[in-house]
């Protein structure tokens, strides 16, 4: 599953700061809108993986926290900025979208001018801030 | 702190991989893509697990190359996703999956945010991965040779003049940068004399223009290049040795 790659790529990020000798207290995973990660699904793998981390290489944070940022798109020829509500991504598009969030660039176009030379300014994919 | 957490990811699914070979150009239409497909069918059928990456993501053709119909192929789900099987031992990874031949207008930062997540999902089982980079010195094969330091690039070019001046700066560049050259394929060329003159370069090999080449039928490309890449296939071998 794609979620348990995306968790993977968080456990990793964390062994290796912790590893050099980052005292990690907290991870703070920004889900972004767009990419629609299963949220349930995230958390599971990275409890799991995070617990891996723990048993066999002592490595361990204080805790994380999932948050969500919904998506914001801007036009990069008329300037108009929207909400995925604006498209309502079919479903035959999602997977594409789930994997790659750039090919929505395929899919859609400004709700406004039309043009597919657009931003994603907020909510793509995954973040990861730590302190 | 934040922190792009692709990349302890992309290194370890990149460490399992021997040898990168980014086949670049510095300018197009010199035939990247045909070279990169004839090469991971040539190294998938004498035996080395070869996958191969598009890079060229606005404009993917290796699909086509090699006959991988993306409106029914899909990379399986799999604790990330696994490359499309192309035939035994070749893998093949692109965007045109996920945007099925449909046109995909990107900038720069999108381009590397692309690239970082592929990377990140794709889980290779080959020993060597060739990569058909977009023409130039463009953001994605820049950030190839930063991701997959140790990367060998294949040089493409043609033997007219603006495609010698070109190669030209893209060796330079390589060099400056301390980035290993696999070697230069003169590629649709009848005489490679003037190549090694203007580069000071001997080509691994010298491939003339194919006119019975047909995209997706990959016997027929191995069948035509079996003999005329030999110098690479070698240089790829003594690599992995």
């Amino acid at each position: 599953m794609h979620e348990w790659a995306l968790a993977e790529a968080v456990a990793r990020t964390v062994e290796e700061l912790v590893l050099s000798g980052r005292d990690v207290k907290h991870v703070e995973v920004v889900l972004g809108e767009l990419q629609a990660v299963d949220e349930e699904v995230f958390r599971v793998a990275l409890e799991e993986l995070l617990s891996s981390l723990r048993a066999e290489k002592g490595v361990s944070v204080g805790g994380f926290t999932i948050t969500r940022e919904k998506a914001l798109f801007k036009c990069n020829v008329c300037g108009h900025t929207w909400s995925l509500d604006e498209w309502g991504v079919a479903e035959e598009f999602r997977e594409a979208i789930h994997f790659v969030p750039e090919a929505v660039h395929s899919y859609y176009s400004c709700p406004k001018c039309g043009s597919r030379d657009f931003e994603i300014v907020k909510g793509r994919g995954v973040q990861v801030r730590v302190r | 702190m934040e922190l792009d957490f692709r990349a302890p990811l992309i290194r370890e699914r990149l460490s399992s991989i021997k040898l990168v070979v980014p086949v670049a150009s510095p300018k197009g239409g010199v035939g990247k893509t045909t070279i990169a497909s004839a090469l991971s069918v040539l190294l998938a059928r004498s035996g080395v697990k070869t996958g191969v990456l598009d890079l060229d993501f606005t404009n993917p053709t290796t699909h086509i190359m090699l006959g991988v119909d993306t409106a029914s192929a899909m990379p399986e789900e799999e604790k990330g996703v696994l490359p499309v099987r192309v035939e035994e031992n070749l893998e093949l990874m692109g965007l045109a999956f996920y945007t099925r031949d449909r046109p995909l207008p990107l900038r720069g930062h999108s381009v590397v945010d692309a690239l970082r997540e592929v990377l990140a999902i794709t889980r290779w089982s080959s020993t060597v991965l060739v990569v058909d980079s977009p023409p130039g010195l463009s953001d994605a094969l820049l950030e190839m040779l930063r991701l997959a330091r140790g990367s060998r690039v294949l040089v493409v070019s043609a033997c007219d003049k603006l495609s010698l001046v070109s190669t030209k700066r893209i060796l330079e560049f390589l060099e400056h940068e301390g980035v290993a050259v696999l070697g230069v394929v003169a590629n649709m060329c009848k005489d490679c004399r003037g190549l090694e003159e203007a580069l000071g370069v001997k080509p691994l090999d010298c491939v003339p223009r194919f006119e019975q080449l047909r995209e997706g039928d990959r016997d027929r490309l191995a069948e035509l290049f079996s003999g005329t890449l030999a110098g690479v296939l070698g240089r790829v071998r003594e690599a992995l040795d």
